[in-house]
Parts: C-alpha cells; structure tokens; sequence
C-alpha cells in the first residue's frame, strides 16, 4: 500500500524530470545549432580542412531540417557517442570516461566537508542557540557564503601548499598511483568546494532542527527522561532531515558549479576542467557533451533528493 | 510552523527583534547599506581617489609592497592595486545591477502576466523557467559565454539569464496568492484591463519578495561575473575586474600575496554585505505584517 504510494509518487517525479532533461537537451542542442551561419563553419574555424568540413556538417546533419538534427544528436548521445574533439581528435567519450572518476572524488571529498560542517555545527547552533560559539558560528556562515570559491581556493593553496608545503598546491595524483598521494591532493580542493555549501546546509540544519525542537513530541521523549543526545540526534534529528534533504538537492546546482571551478583552481583534470579547456579553445562539441552530463547530474541528483523525501516522509506520497 | 521555520531558516543571524525594530528606521547606520554606499561611491569617483589609471603601468615599480605612493601595492605590470580595485567596482557593480535589472524587469511582468492568466501560457511559461533552473547556474553562464564569445556585456547578459527565473517564479507566486483576493475581484468586476489588474493593483501589493530577491541577485551576480572573470571568460585584460585580478595575481602568490589578498576581500566585503542587506530586508518584512 505505502508501496504502490512511494511509486507513483516516484513516477510522477521521474517523468517531470525526464521532461525537463528533453527540454534542457533541446536548448543544449540549440547551443551549436545557434551559432551563426554554417555551424560547421564556426565549429572548425580556421582549423579545418574542406574535406574535414564536409565531414562535420554530414556528422551534425546540417542539411537536414533542425528537428531531425536533434534527433540524430540526441540518439548518439544516448548511444554513448560524443563525437570528436576538433583539438586533439580524440573521442569525447573517452576524455569524458576518465575525467569523470575524477570529477566524483573531488565531490565525494567536498561532500564529506559539507556533511562535517553542516550537522555538527548545525546541531550545536540548534541545541545551544544563545551559546557564544552559536553567534559566532552564524557569522563564520556569513562570511562562509560570501568568500567566493575561486578566491577560497587560490588562499588555501597558496598557504597551505606554497608557505606552509604542508600540502601539494596544485594537481592530482591517482589513488592507483599512491593512495596517500590522492588524499593529499585532495584535501585542499574538498575544503574550497565544501566550505560554503557546508555553511548554507548547517543553517538549515539548525533552522529546521530549531524548529522539530519546540513540537510536543520533542517534550514528550524528554519527559520520559530520555538522555538529551538520544532526543537530538534519534528522535529530533530525524524529522529535521526531511526539509534538509529537499535543500541539498537544490545545493547540488552550487556544488556542480563549483566543482568547474576549484578543479580550475587546482588543476585537476576532470571534467570541469575539460568543460572550462573546450570554451577557451572552442572546442564546441565538448563544451556541448560536457553541460549535458552536468545537467543531468543535477536533474538525477533532485531526482534521488525527490526519492529520498518520499522515503523519510510518508505524507508525500499521497499528495 | 511553517513561517517559524523558514524565517529561522533564511535568517538566521538577524539580529534580535527588538534592536532590529529600533534600529529599523534607520538605513544608514546598517553597516551593510553604509559599506555598500561607500563601494557605489568609490567606483563612481574612482578617477577622483587615486592618481593612477587602472591600466597605467610603471616599471619602475613592480610588484611593489604596498606604500603611501601605492596604497595596495602594484601588479606586475607596475599597475597600481588600488586603482584597479576602484575600477574593478565599476565592472562589478555595472554587470551586478545592471543583469540583476534585466532578470527583474524581464522576470517579473513574465511572472505576474502568465501566473495571472494561468493557462496553456503559464504552463509553458514555467516550463521554461523550471528548465531554466534544472541548470546550474555556473554551467548555464558558461554555455552562453561559449556560444556569444567572452567580455563584460556577454557576461552581464548571461548573468540576467540566470537570474531572470528566480523573478518569474517569485513573482508568479505573489501573484497565484492574490489572484482570487477580494481587491483583485474588485477591480474585475469594475472592467479594469487585465494589465491594469496586473500590474497597477496587483504588482504592488506582491512587491516585498521580489524586492528581497534584488539584493541576493545582485549578490550572485557579482560573484558569477568574479567567477567567470576569473576563469578568463569574462571582463578580458587589461580591463579591471576583481575576478580577473585574483586569476592574473595566481602566478605572483609567493611573491606579491597583497596582490591577490585585496580583490578577493573586495567581492567578499561586498557580497557579504548584499547578503545582511538582503537578511535585513526579509527580517524587516517579516515583522511588518502589513504586507
């Protein structure tokens, strides 16, 4: 019965995001074919051949009309191939199948940095709201939210890993490689990219445990004498997760961004910095490619986000 | 509940009611106003505080440690720091005022006019816009710049893009709350135009929370613009833009690090004040309940 909730609900949410993924892909489509005058032309600039820019517009398709370029497009896409790279020729796909992992790690770092700010230092704000280190925590988040990430990472390296050389400033090294190696060259671009996402979530965490805090329910578990942790953390925490769940999907946005950003920063070849190498050598194809899976990355991370509410809120299931 | 929570939420380092009310009517002793006053004052009379210009170089002093004949110290062209920080402001407040002016005035009347007819238009309206918003901010910026080309005008444009949805939806909302209000049905049955309806009796009354959005648009503005300056897609050099200085200072760190210091506290002063002005205007509506 909760079940058969939980699915429909799922599948509404599913097609709603498959929707706005085919209207994403659409204007991502729109991108190249917008270009002025002979895509093609623009694509290779002066770097092509004739033979080769003949070659391009039967691979786009230009001589057909726009929706069926589209359709030519999307269904490579879909089948896994991106096309070539016009600088080095490879195939876009394969840049994309290594530089992703990467991409992941340095999520999977920053997230762990989210997960450390937020309910630590949202938890105590919530629990001790009047508490000196409370008020000093909001305007540690302030300032959290305004440093921007490039400016964050850029100081981090240069003190940590110039002055101090307690880290290396720049680059990555693979887990194969050296395990200890990854960490180390990891930890600075985890901090700049969890910083302030981590700040924006330990408000919420403190604003919605603040909240569960003053129900009924609340006062009940601590009438029947139980230890404060066991309220926070089981009994409280719980029911403030929903609405912080909500709120990191929508953070994911910031995250992506982000990620283009500090792997810019600290040179990590992953796919932000495959997106950021494409424009500045317009490399279109790539840049198209690259937006794409950031979008739906975005699109399937609400989508989990969406999953997850139904899963921690059975009210949701039957709207 | 509800209302506790996101209040709570939003605002969370507001200050406390009472000294938030008393202090309420005056605008100029809030830090944040002030220090954003004196940020609009400074890139306005930029050429007017200091003798050099922001693209004068000197080789005579580079990379200078800041002194009383260069404030901020110079680059590595010998350009003087504070000079280009001043005009810096002017990029940043030009592309953070003048997109966020865009996103308003193309976001808001796209909000009020489809919420109000609702409909086929509205559906697809908000599809748009919902679209719009399944794009990270950062990756849609950089898909327009790809296309239309680097520099200040394209990234002010892109930067509206990004913004102009939030406007359209915060608007749309005010107006799906007050469309079947008595005043509106007024104003129906005495035969007033539906853009009369709209936006001489309606928009004013939606006003307050797309007045807050100002402040945090302009806030997400200029850091996009620093950002896409910063990754060479923005303001192009020798212009000055605080982004753009924080990238070009990037080689000089070990050296030169006031170089690198100095605009990057220039965007965080200046978002961070946006952002209190922002928390102060919410907290201010909030506990006017006429609204």
């Amino acid at each position: 019965m909760a079940g058969g909730g939980l699915g429909r609900y799922l599948a509404r949410r599913g097609v709603e995001a498959a929707l706005t993924l085919f209207l994403a892909s659409v204007l991502v489509f729109a991108m190249v074919a917008a270009l002025p005058g002979d895509p093609a032309q623009v694509i290779l600039g002066d770097r092509g051949t004739p033979d080769q820019l003949h070659a391009l517009r039967a691979y786009l398709g230009l001589d057909q009309p726009l929706p069926v370029q589209y359709g030519r497009w999307i269904a490579r896409t879909l089948r896994g191939d991106l096309g070539h790279s016009l600088i080095n020729g490879a195939p876009v796909s394969e840049t994309v199948g290594r530089a992703l992992p990467l991409t992941l790690q340095l999520s999977l770092w920053a997230f762990a940095v989210v997960v450390l700010i937020a309910f630590p230092a949202g938890v105590f704000a919530a629990t001790r709201a009047r508490s000196r280190l409370a008020a000093a925590l909001r305007w540690y988040h302030g300032w959290a939210l305004a440093v921007p990430v490039f400016w964050l990472g850029v100081l981090l390296s240069w003190y940590f890993g110039v002055v101090l050389r307690w880290l290396p400033p720049s680059g990555f090294v693979s887990l194969g490689e050296s395990p200890a190696g990854w960490a180390r060259s990891l930890v600075l671009p985890g901090i700049t990219l969890g910083l302030g996402v981590g700040s924006v979530m330990a408000r919420f965490v403190e604003g919605s445990l603040a909240d569960v805090l003053s129900n009924d329910f609340v006062r009940t578990a601590r009438a029947k004498g139980l230890p404060n942790r066991a309220v926070v953390w089981r009994h409280a925490l719980g029911n403030a997760l929903i609405p912080i769940v909500t709120v990191l999907g929508i953070q994911a946005g910031f995250f992506i961004g982000g990620a283009v950003i500090t792997e810019a920063v600290f040179a990590i070849p992953g796919l932000g910095s495959m997106l950021w190498r494409s424009i500045l050598t317009r490399d279109y194809l790539v840049t198209q490619s690259v937006i794409l899976i950031g979008i739906a990355a975005f699109v399937v991370i609400n989508l989990c986000t969406d999953a997850l509410y139904g899963l921690l809120d059975p009210r949701i299931r039957y709207q | 509940m509800v209302m506790a929570l996101s209040s709570r939420t939003l605002a969370s380092h507001a200050a406390p009611r009472r000294e938030r009310r008393r202090s309420g009517r005056t605008a100029a002793a809030d830090p944040g106003i002030a220090f954003l006053v004196v940020v609009a004052a400074a890139a306005v009379a930029a050429p007017l505080l200091t003798r050099y210009g922001p693209t004068d170089m000197s080789k005579n002093a580079v990379l200078a440690f800041p002194s009383w004949s260069h404030l901020m110290g110079t680059d590595q062209f010998g350009r003087d720091i504070l000079s280009r920080l001043l005009y810096g402001a002017r990029t940043a407040l030009a592309v953070g005022v003048g997109a966020t002016a865009i996103a308003a005035v193309c976001g808001v009347p796209l909000g009020l006019w489809t919420g109000f007819k609702g409909g086929t238009v509205d559906a697809i309206a908000m599809r748009g816009v919902d679209t719009l918003m399944a794009i990270p901010a950062v990756l849609l910026a950089m898909a327009l710049v790809a296309v239309a080309g680097p520099g200040s005008l394209n990234v002010a444009v892109a930067v509206a893009v990004v913004g102009l949805p939030q406007f359209a939806r915060i608007a749309r909302a005010g107006v799906l709350a007050h469309r079947r209000m008595e005043y509106v049905e007024a104003s129906v049955a005495a035969g007033a135009h539906d853009v009369r309806i709209v936006f001489r009796t309606i928009l004013p009354n939606v006003l307050s929370p797309v007045l807050i959005q100002i402040p945090i648009g302009v806030s997400r503005a200029i850091l996009l613009e620093a950002s896409l300056s910063f990754l060479g897609l923005g303001t192009q050099p020798p212009q000055p833009s605080w982004g753009l200085m924080i990238s070009e200072s990037r080689e000089y760190m070990y050296a030169a690090p006031w170089y690198g210091i100095f605009p990057g506290a220039a965007i965080a002063l200046t978002v961070l004040a946006l952002n209190h002005v922002a928390d102060r205007v919410r907290s201010q509506w909030r506990t006017d309940p006429a609204r």
